[in-house]
């Protein structure tokens, strides 16, 4: 009696490792002189910063709050973060809202790129520094045009907080 | 059902608008007012001039007054118009005494507790020179 029939494609599927897509969609902002990206999923919208509100007692990094359809927002000013001069507030800048877990926050930036493919294989590691913004990149690629550092933004986010909070 | 309302007073300290609930304030004194304890720098920043004092009770029950250069009114505000501050943006002031935002004309306007504030701001007065936070 014959047994039963041997799947033998589910094997060969199970044994195949998935093949890595050939590009990483990232979302890329021109910060601190350069371009940085982070994982597209972040953001839900980009906007232009509305009238600013300064807070007193803020970091630097902190340069205020807008309201953006009846809600209001903090902006997060990463060149500022790293030590930098911080991105000139016109009203042409723009700010990428972003969600990292429990906060959101609008990220200001030189320049809005918007989504960009990088291939997979242009991936590196990031250069193995642990100062300025190098502590917080996850990688570095190319997408054809130049290089884009890929930065671990709810990393970067925590580091703000955290760097704020009085010991 | 109307929506509840809040007792707002809104000044100014330099050329920022803040906002405060009425019932903190005691009285609107003089800049210059004896026999009070001003505080005139603190991190709403330094009025131009000592036009006013907004005078609250402190924690010994003495008045205290947070000088600043205008009052601008008082009005009142749907309650949807007092906003807490983005949680964000919470964890990262290095004050309690900034309690919230009053959306006034569609622009966020701090809310300052000002007791608060001028307790903070006596405390860094008198605090050894090296341990003082830089004004905002």
């Amino acid at each position: 009696m014959a047994g039963p029939e041997e799947p033998q494609f589910s094997e060969f599927t199970e044994r195949t490792p998935a093949k890595p897509p050939a590009e990483a969609w990232y979302f890329c902002l021109k910060l601190l002189g350069g371009r940085y990206g982070f994982d597209a999923p972040l953001v839900t919208e980009v906007v232009r910063l509305g009238l600013l509100t300064r807070l007193p007692a803020a970091p630097l990094f902190l340069p205020g709050v807008f309201t953006h359809r009846g809600e209001v927002l903090a902006v997060l000013d990463i060149n500022q973060l790293m030590g930098q001069q911080g991105v000139p507030i016109r009203p042409d800048t723009r700010a990428a809202i972003i969600h990292c877990g429990q906060w959101k926050v609008a990220v200001i930036a030189e320049a809005v790129e918007g989504l960009v493919a990088i291939p997979t294989r242009t991936l590196q590691p990031p250069p193995a520094e642990n100062a300025g913004v190098a502590e917080f990149l996850s990688a570095v690629g190319n997408d054809g045009k130049s290089t884009i550092a890929i930065l671990d933004l709810p990393r970067v986010v925590e580091a703000a907080r955290a760097r704020s909070v009085p010991a | 059902m109307s929506e509840p309302t809040s007792e707002i007073l809104t000044f100014q300290v330099g050329t920022r608008i803040y906002a405060t609930e009425v019932y903190d304030v005691r009285r609107i004194g003089h800049g210059t007012e004896a026999g009070l304890t001003h505080v005139s720098r603190s991190c709403l920043g330094q009025p131009l001039a000592s036009g006013r004092g907004l005078v609250v009770t402190g924690t010994d029950e003495m008045e205290q007054a947070l000088d600043v250069d205008r009052v601008l009114g008082i009005q009142s505000v749907p309650g949807s118009s007092i906003q807490p501050l983005p949680a964000f943006a919470a964890q990262c002031l290095g004050s309690a005494a900034v309690v919230g935002l009053v959306v006034l004309d569609e622009s966020p306007t701090p809310l300052i507790d000002i007791p608060t504030l001028i307790r903070e701001q006596l405390e860094i007065s008198a605090a050894p020179r090296e341990k003082r936070i830089p004004d905002a």
